[in-house]
């Protein structure tokens, strides 16, 4: 044991205080060059040079000028956010041999087991730790209660604060992530425009005779592009929409005659499941104020996933049907079909929510054809609602505005 | 007076402050009748405290900042029951205690601290100047900050909180709120538990409840658009004070740039570490009580020995004394948030 070289500055300074009081009387230290500003947790031995720590620990062992105070030590390591080092030694005077050490910590923590483990390390005398609460101040306690709700209040509104910016750069990545897939989606829909019309042409024997093997392969070729350039629409409108800008062109519409355009494109599909599609529109309105292409892409997209979901060879039908409430009118698309979970309709509308579903006959879907019909209804100033029992059926109901408030 | 006086006068603090306790019971008995066994502690950590601020005021060598805390402290333990006349006694009896201790450092620097210590008692013997109120209650906002103050004192954070989101939803924008209503309320509350008005409970919440409600603005606060500019905001060490730094950097989130708020407390290290780590074009560093300026000066030195972005100051002492920035070693500082942007701002600019 050998003590720091610095002669004490303040020799008659019984107490060797190395932090630290939440109220700010901090780093007092008798002797030149040393001094520890702890945080709960920190270990002595990694915040100082080894052979100062031990320097100085070893002097606090052998005890401090003395000639009053018990032959031992006792180190203090408080309870405070920043840990206290205070050493209650003798007073003043010749230095007496301590016979032992006690590290007393209101709480078990790296500083204290370090501390500990360079005592033992530097001297001979015994050293060893308690827990033992500070003694109780009612006034200090009060203050004590109210930093301890503050700082766990400062916690928290740092966390909220985090959260909120954490939440903007998830907003900002998923806008790139949005503006990526346009730019990919609107990429790719060129070129498969080419392919599908180098097929359709090849197939059409403009280039000279094919043999009935190729024209299948062509055919295949030309029926997957679709599917292919069918899900790149997809993703263009459901980037479209993330975006919000989606913009309509609202004009009066007969409804049987929109229906006339879009029913047919599913009744061969819905023919090979042995379905029936029926429509019902004896109270339906004659014209409605909608963007043609838009409406009738929602109307696609609901007969499209009712003949999807609708199990084959059971008769099933599907009801596209209308009608007016008031200033509103309303589009409902009922199915026989396999219905949907309860748990899967909460996040339905969700893009990509139903990605890899497939229907009754494996057919496929994006996930995206409800996402782009709820923006698209919206758009129109309506909403539109799910409800589905499994085994029995689902019911999608399409509620939009009779007049043009939407246009405004 | 070097740093080196500051730091010997901290390390001897509680041997004067004891001494000076035990002589000043002695010369005024009725504080021992007036608060029983409470008495030498209370005396010793007030003389603690006096001591502590007299060193940030030596480390930086301005005496106005020990002064600004004699006469905040007065108001403050009049507000506890101790006259200003036994508190000038109180910093005589330093003084005295002070100079005695000529192992502290050269002979005339202790002199030149101790006579602080009695320039600061005679200030007390002048008639108190009662400090003004924070808010002004002449506008519109200043209305709503006397009305969301009063609702808070009473406890009554559900009605405070929907005046400021009603307000919000008004279109009151997010800028005036925080400088014009959360920021008098705060200094408000201070002046009134400083004065003996509000109890340290009723402080604790009202700034406990004005987060609250900083926190419910953040998603608008996130939602504005950015500069591309980014900036650290911290308290130096043992600062436990960070709602100003928390409006600091809110301002700056407001105005584009991307804040990072680390909190009370912050070492340097950290600072330092996080400064490179984050890339910052700037740094913030906020003080509240005067005591912590020489902590500020430590920081910004060592921050300086790392890293180059340019460092603002702010806080209490740095607004009622607007050079002392420069004492500090700092680039800058501001009398409030929006003006500590354009400073920054400017700074950036001329990197």
């Amino acid at each position: 044991m050998s003590p720091p070289a610095g002669t004490p500055r303040n020799p008659g300074l019984a107490a060797v205080v190395l932090w630290c009081r939440r109220d700010g009387h901090v780093l007092t230290c008798p002797y030149d060059g040393v001094g520890l500003d702890l945080d709960a947790g920190d270990r002595l031995d990694e915040l100082v040079p080894a052979e100062q720590a031990r320097d100085l620990l070893a002097l606090l062992a052998a005890g401090a000028d003395g000639e009053h105070g018990p032959p031992h030590l006792t180190i203090s390591l408080g309870s405070e956010r920043r840990s206290l080092v205070a050493v209650a030694g003798p007073p003043s005077g010749p230095a007496p041999a301590t016979d032992r050490v006690l590290v007393v910590a209101a709480q078990e923590d790296a500083t204290a087991t370090s501390l500990l483990h360079l005592l033992q390390q530097v001297t001979a005398v015994p050293a060893t730790s308690a827990v033992q609460a500070p003694p109780d101040d009612p006034d200090r306690a009060h203050v004590e209660l109210l930093d301890s709700f503050t700082e766990t209040n400062n916690a928290l509104m740092g966390l909220h604060r985090d959260l909120a910016k954490q939440g903007r750069a998830l907003t900002e990545a998923n806008r790139h992530l949005q503006e990526i897939l346009a730019t990919v989606a609107h990429d790719l829909r060129n070129p498969l425009g080419v392919i599908i019309g180098l097929a359709t042409t090849l197939r059409r024997d403009i280039t000279g005779p094919q043999d009935p093997g190729s024209d299948q392969l062509l055919e295949r070729i030309e029926a997957q592009g679709r599917r292919m350039l069918d899900l790149v629409e997809d993703l263009l409108d459901a980037a479209v929409i993330e975006r919000g800008v989606i913009s309509l062109e609202l004009e009066p519409v007969g409804l049987r005659s929109l229906l006339d355009e879009v029913v047919p494109a599913h009744t061969e599909a819905a023919k090979r499941k042995d379905i029936t599609l029926a429509l019902d529109l004896d109270d339906a309105p004659d014209t409605v104020r909608v963007d043609r292409v838009r409406f009738g892409q929602v109307l696609d997209n609901l007969l499209s996933n009712a003949v999807k979901f609708t199990e084959r060879d059971r008769g099933a039908v599907i009801t596209v049907r209308a009608d007016v409430d008031g200033d509103r009118w309303h589009l409902v698309v009922r199915d026989e079909g396999v219905g949907i979970s309860p748990e899967r309709l909460d996040d339905l509308f969700e893009p990509f929510r139903g990605s890899g579903t497939v229907g009754t006959d494996g057919e496929p879907t994006t996930g995206l054809g409800l996402a782009i019909s709820r923006s698209v209804v919206a758009a129109h100033g309506g909403h539109i609602a799910v409800d589905s029992t499994p085994g029995v059926g689902t019911t999608v109901t399409v509620n939009l505005p009779l007049d043009d408030r939407s246009d405004a | 007076m070097p740093p080196d006086l500051a730091a010997r006068l901290r390390q001897a603090a509680p041997d004067l402050a004891a001494e000076a306790a035990g002589r000043h019971l002695a010369a005024h008995p009725e504080l021992t009748a007036r608060f029983g066994d409470r008495a030498e502690p209370r005396c010793r950590e007030d003389g603690g405290f006096h001591l502590d601020h007299l060193a940030a005021a030596v480390a930086v060598d301005r005496p106005d900042l020990f002064f600004d805390y004699v006469d905040w402290g007065a108001e403050l333990l009049a507000g506890l029951g101790l006259t200003p006349e036994e508190l000038a006694d109180h910093l005589r009896v330093l003084q005295a205690v002070l100079t005695d201790r000529t192992d502290l450092g050269p002979a005339d620097r202790i002199t030149r601290a101790g006579d602080w210590l009695a320039q600061g008692a005679d200030r007390l013997t002048a008639p108190p100047v009662p400090s003004l109120p924070e808010i002004d209650t002449s506008t519109e906002l200043g209305v709503l900050a006397a009305e969301i103050l009063e609702r808070l004192l009473a406890g009554d954070r559900r009605t405070a909180s929907e005046l400021i989101t009603r307000r919000v939803d008004d279109g009151v924008p997010l800028i005036p709120l925080y400088l014009d209503v959360f920021t008098p309320c705060l200094r408000e509350v201070g002046r009134l538990w400083q004065s003996g008005a509000a109890t340290v409970g009723q402080e604790h919440f009202v700034t406990a409840a004005i987060q609250v409600s900083m926190a419910q603005l953040y998603p608008r606060i996130m939602a504005t658009p950015r500069s591309g500019r980014s900036i650290l905001v911290a308290s130096v060490g043992r600062e436990l004070h960070e709602v100003g730094g928390r409006v600091v950097a809110d301002v700056f989130e407001l105005s584009g740039w991307d804040s990072h708020f680390l909190g009370a407390s912050t070492p340097t290290r950290e600072i330092v570490e996080a400064a490179g780590r984050l890339d910052v074009d700037a740094v913030a560093l906020s003080a509240t009580l005067p005591r912590h300026v020489d902590l500020v000066a430590g920081t910004v030195e060592g921050f300086r020995a790392h890293r180059g972005q340019p460092v603002l100051v702010g806080g209490r002492p740095f607004v009622r004394h607007d050079d002392l920035w420069e004492a500090v070693g700092a680039d800058a500082s501001a009398p409030d948030a929006l003006q500590a942007v354009a400073a920054a701002e400017h700074l950036v600019g001329q990197r």
